[in-house]
C-alpha cells in the first residue's frame, strides 16, 4: 500500500512538473509586417524624423528615412527636406519593438536616392519602445546634421 | 589593141570614180547675206568662207529629197567666236530652227543628230553674240553638212514642252546631247540649257511607268518628267558623268499627255555617242509604292499588309499612307525589311504632318521595326535611306500588321516622366520597342500605398526597373535577367512612376510589370 502511495505521489509531481514546464515556455510569434499607410487602416505608431543644424540652404537636402521595425524592412518616411518633419505610420501588435532607421539623400545629378555613408548616419540609428493596440505611440527622432547624433523621445496619444 | 584598151579603161574609171568621191572643197561665193543670196551646197561637200566683215553673214542652201540626220560642222577660226544658225524654208520666207553659238572664240560648232525632212534649209554663219565682231579674212571657216539615218531619233527642234516629240511607249528614241547652248532657252532656273523634249500619252489610268536614259561619256543627265499641267512628277538626283538615269514606278493617275526632259548638265556636249530614252508601262498592282511619293500629299496608299519600294535615286523619299479599317486608336507593328545595301530608316507621320516616331535602330542592310505603334488612322509612314545610298534594283519591303495585346499601355514615346503613360490597372505589358528604350509609367494611388512590383523581362532583353518618388528621382532599382522575374515593393507617396530600361541592345520584346498589395 505503502508503495503504491509513493507510486501516484511521483506521478501526480511528474504532471504538475510537466504543466509547469509548459507554461514558462515563452510562445513564439513569428515577426509580423507592419500595415503601411492606406488611409483607412488605423495605425498604432508612428515614427518622425528631422534634423537640425542646417545653416545653409544648400546643405537642405531631400531625403528619407528607410525604416525596419523589428529587423523586417517596414517601408520609409515621407520625403521632405532634412530639416522638416518627415512621417512613418504602421500598424503593429502591442508589445516592444525595434526601430532602425537608415538615411538616404537625393543625389540629383544621378537623380536617385542614395544611403548616407555609415559615418554620417544618425548616431544612434535606433530605439526600443513599447506600443498598445488602441494608442498611437509616437517616436521623434531629431538628428544633429553636424555632429550626426541622434535624439530619441516617445509620446503616447 | 583590146588588150590595151581595156586596162586603160580601167585606170581612166578608177580616176573618175576616185575624183568624185574625193571631199572638194567649195568656196563661197559672195554677196550671200541673205537667204535668198544663199549659195547651194551638197551633202558631205565641204564649203569654206571668211567673215568677211563684223556683221557678215553667209547663208547656204541645201534640199533634203529624204528624211536624214543632219551632222553640221563649223571649223574654228582663229580669233572669231563663230556661230550658226539652220533654217528651214517656209513658203517665201524661213524659219529658225536652231542657234548654235558655244560662246567661245576659235572653237569649232557642231550640231549632230538633227533631223530633216524633205525640204529646203538654210544654215547661216556669222560671228557669235557673246565677244566683240570681228572680221578675219585670212582664215577660212569649212562648213561640212553629212547626212546619218534618222531612224529611231529625236526629231529637233524639241526644245520645249510645246516642241515635245512623240514618243511611243516601248519604242526607244536616241538624241545627242547636241548642240551645248540653247540661247532660246530663257528659263530662268537654267538659261540657255538645251533641252530635249519628248511626250507620251497614257489611255488606261492608274498606270506605273519607267522611264530610262542611257548614261553618255562626259555628261552628267538630268531627266524631268512632268504632266500636262506643268507638275514635277520626277526630277533626277546628279548621279555623275556618264550614269544612266531611271524614273522607276512613276504613277500616272489621269489619263493624257505625260512630258520627259533631257538635258545635259553644265553646258556639256557630245557629238559622238547619243543617248537612248525609252518609256514603258505596267499596270498598278497596289504591290509596289507609285512614284512620285516624296511628300506626304502624294502618299502612296497601302492597301495590302505588305508594300515594296526603291530607294532611287539618291535622296529619295518614299511616304505612304495607311487608312485602315476604323479611325479608332489600334496597336500596329510596322516593319521594314531593306535590300542588303541599304540602311534604312522610317518614321511615323500623324495627319497634321508632325513626326511622332523616328525609327534608326540597325545598320545597313538589317530590319528596322516599330512593334507597338499606337495610333489611329490615317497615318503615314516616310521611308528613306542614309545619305549617299540608293538601290535601283532591289526593293525594300514595308508592312504594316495590326496587333492585339493585352494589357499593354506602353505607347511610345514615354521616354521621359513628362511623357509617362498612365496606369490604370495593376498590370503593365509594355515593349521594349527600340535600342536603349526607355518607357515611363505614372503610378496614381490614393494616400501612401506600399505596392509589390513583379517585374518579368522580356525573353533576350535583361531589364532594370525602377520605383521613383512624385518628382520623378529613383528610389530604388532592381536588374532582372532576361526572361526572368523580380519583386520589389516600394511605398508610393500617392504619385510615383516606374522606370522600365533595356540593359543590352536588343529591343522588340515584350515585359510585364504586376502590382500588388500583398505578395
Amino acid at each position: 500500500m505503502r508503495i503504491v502511495k509513493k507510486y501516484v505521489i511521483v506521478v501526480l509531481m511528474a504532471a504538475v512538473s510537466c504543466i509547469f514546464a509548459c507554461t514558462s515556455v515563452p510562445k513564439y510569434e513569428a515577426p509580423v509586417e507592419p500595415v503601411i499607410a492606406p488611409v483607412e487602416v488605423n495605425v498604432n505608431f508612428r515614427f518622425i524624423a528631422s534634423d537640425i543644424g542646417i545653416i545653409n540652404p544648400d546643405d537642405d537636402k531631400r531625403c528619407y528615412y528607410k525604416v525596419f521595425i523589428d529587423k523586417i524592412d517596414a517601408g520609409r518616411t515621407t520625403i521632405g527636406l532634412e530639416s522638416q518633419k518627415k512621417y512613418f505610420e504602421a500598424k503593429l501588435s502591442a508589445n516592444t519593438h525595434l526601430i532602425v532607421i537608415e538615411k538616404w539623400v537625393l543625389d540629383e545629378k544621378e537623380g536617385e536616392y542614395k544611403k548616407v555613408n555609415n559615418i554620417l548616419q544618425p548616431k544612434p540609428n535606433y530605439y526600443y519602445f513599447e506600443t498598445k493596440s488602441n494608442i498611437v505611440t509616437e517616436v521623434i527622432m531629431v538628428n544633429d546634421k553636424k555632429t550626426n547624433t541622434a535624439q530619441y523621445s516617445i509620446s503616447i496619444q | 589593141m583590146a588588150k590595151i584598151q581595156l586596162p586603160v579603161c580601167m585606170m581612166l574609171c578608177s580616176i573618175m570614180l576616185f575624183s568624185t568621191c574625193k571631199k572638194e572643197t567649195m568656196f563661197e561665193v559672195e554677196p550671200n547675206d541673205t537667204y535668198t543670196q544663199a549659195n547651194l551646197i551638197n551633202i558631205a561637200r565641204p564649203v569654206s568662207g571668211f567673215i568677211n566683215t563684223e556683221s557678215d553673214f553667209d547663208f547656204y542652201m541645201i534640199d533634203v529629197s529624204e528624211p536624214a540626220l543632219f551632222d553640221i560642222r563649223v571649223s574654228a577660226i582663229k580669233g572669231v567666236n563663230i556661230a550658226f544658225t539652220v533654217w528651214k524654208a517656209a513658203g517665201d520666207d524661213i524659219e529658225p530652227l536652231k542657234y548654235v553659238d558655244d560662246m567661245r572664240k576659235s572653237a569649232p560648232e557642231r550640231l549632230r543628230g538633227f533631223k530633216v525632212e524633205p525640204g529646203r534649209y538654210y544654215v547661216s554663219i556669222s560671228h557669235g553674240d557673246k565677244d566683240q565682231r570681228t572680221k578675219n579674212t585670212e582664215n577660212a571657216y569649212t562648213l561640212l553638212i553629212n547626212e546619218e539615218d534618222a531612224e529611231g531619233f529625236e526629231s529637233e527642234p524639241n526644245d520645249t514642252i510645246l516642241s515635245a516629240n512623240p514618243l511611243p511607249i516601248g519604242v526607244p528614241v536616241r538624241g545627242y546631247y547636241s548642240p551645248s547652248f540653247n540661247k532660246a532657252n530663257i528659263n530662268a532656273a537654267n538659261p540657255n540649257r538645251e533641252e530635249d523634249w519628248f511626250t507620251f500619252y497614257v489611255e488606261e489610268v492608274p498606270v506605273v511607268c519607267d522611264v530610262e536614259v542611257t548614261g553618255v561619256t562626259d555628261i552628267e543627265l538630268q531627266l524631268d518628267i512632268v504632266d500636262a499641267q506643268g507638275t514635277v512628277l520626277f526630277s533626277s538626283n546628279p548621279q555623275g558623268q556618264g550614269v544612266s538615269q531611271i524614273a522607276k514606278g512613276i504613277g500616272l493617275s489621269a489619263a493624257g499627255s505625260y512630258y520627259i526632259m533631257v538635258a545635259a548638265k553644265n553646258y556639256a556636249a557630245n557629238n559622238e555617242t547619243p543617248y537612248s530614252l525609252i518609256v514603258t508601262t505596267r499596270s498598278y498592282d497596289n504591290t509596289t509604292e507609285i512614284e512620285p511619293n516624296n511628300i506626304m500629299n502624294s502618299a502612296t496608299p497601302i492597301v495590302n499588309d505588305t508594300i515594296m519600294g526603291r530607294i532611287y535615286p539618291d535622296s529619295d523619299v518614299d511616304f505612304f499612307s495607311y487608312s485602315g479599317d476604323s479611325s479608332e486608336n489600334k496597336w500596329y507593328r510596322v516593319e521594314v525589311t531593306p535590300p542588303m545595301t541599304l540602311d534604312i530608316l522610317f518614321a511615323i507621320y500623324n495627319t497634321k504632318g508632325d513626326e511622332l516616331y523616328l525609327v534608326n535602330n540597325e545598320g545597313t542592310g538589317n530590319k528596322e521595326l516599330h512593334p507597338n505603334l499606337f495610333i489611329g488612322t490615317p497615318f503615314y509612314v516616310k521611308v528613306w535611306a542614309k545619305r549617299g545610298q540608293l538601290d535601283l534594283d532591289n526593293h525594300y519591303a514595308l508592312a504594316i500588321v495590326p496587333v492585339n495585346i493585352s494589357d499593354m499601355i506602353d505607347i511610345e514615346p514615354n521616354d521621359t516622366k513628362e511623357q509617362a503613360n498612365t496606369v490604370q490597372d495593376n498590370s503593365i505589358t509594355g515593349y521594349v520597342s527600340k535600342k536603349a528604350d526607355t518607357d515611363y509609367f505614372l503610378l496614381q494611388y490614393k494616400g501612401r500605398q506600399k505596392k509589390y512590383f513583379v517585374v518579368t523581362a522580356p525573353e533576350k532583353i535583361p531589364v532594370s526597373f525602377s520605383v521613383t518618388d512624385s518628382l520623378g528621382y529613383i528610389l530604388q532599382t532592381v536588374k532582372v535577367k532576361a526572361g526572368k522575374s523580380a519583386t520589389i515593393n516600394e511605398i508610393i507617396d500617392g504619385k510615383g512612376y516606374c522606370i522600365v530600361k533595356p540593359l543590352n541592345d536588343a529591343y522588340d520584346g515584350i515585359y510585364n510589370i504586376n502590382i500588388k498589395d500583398k505578395l
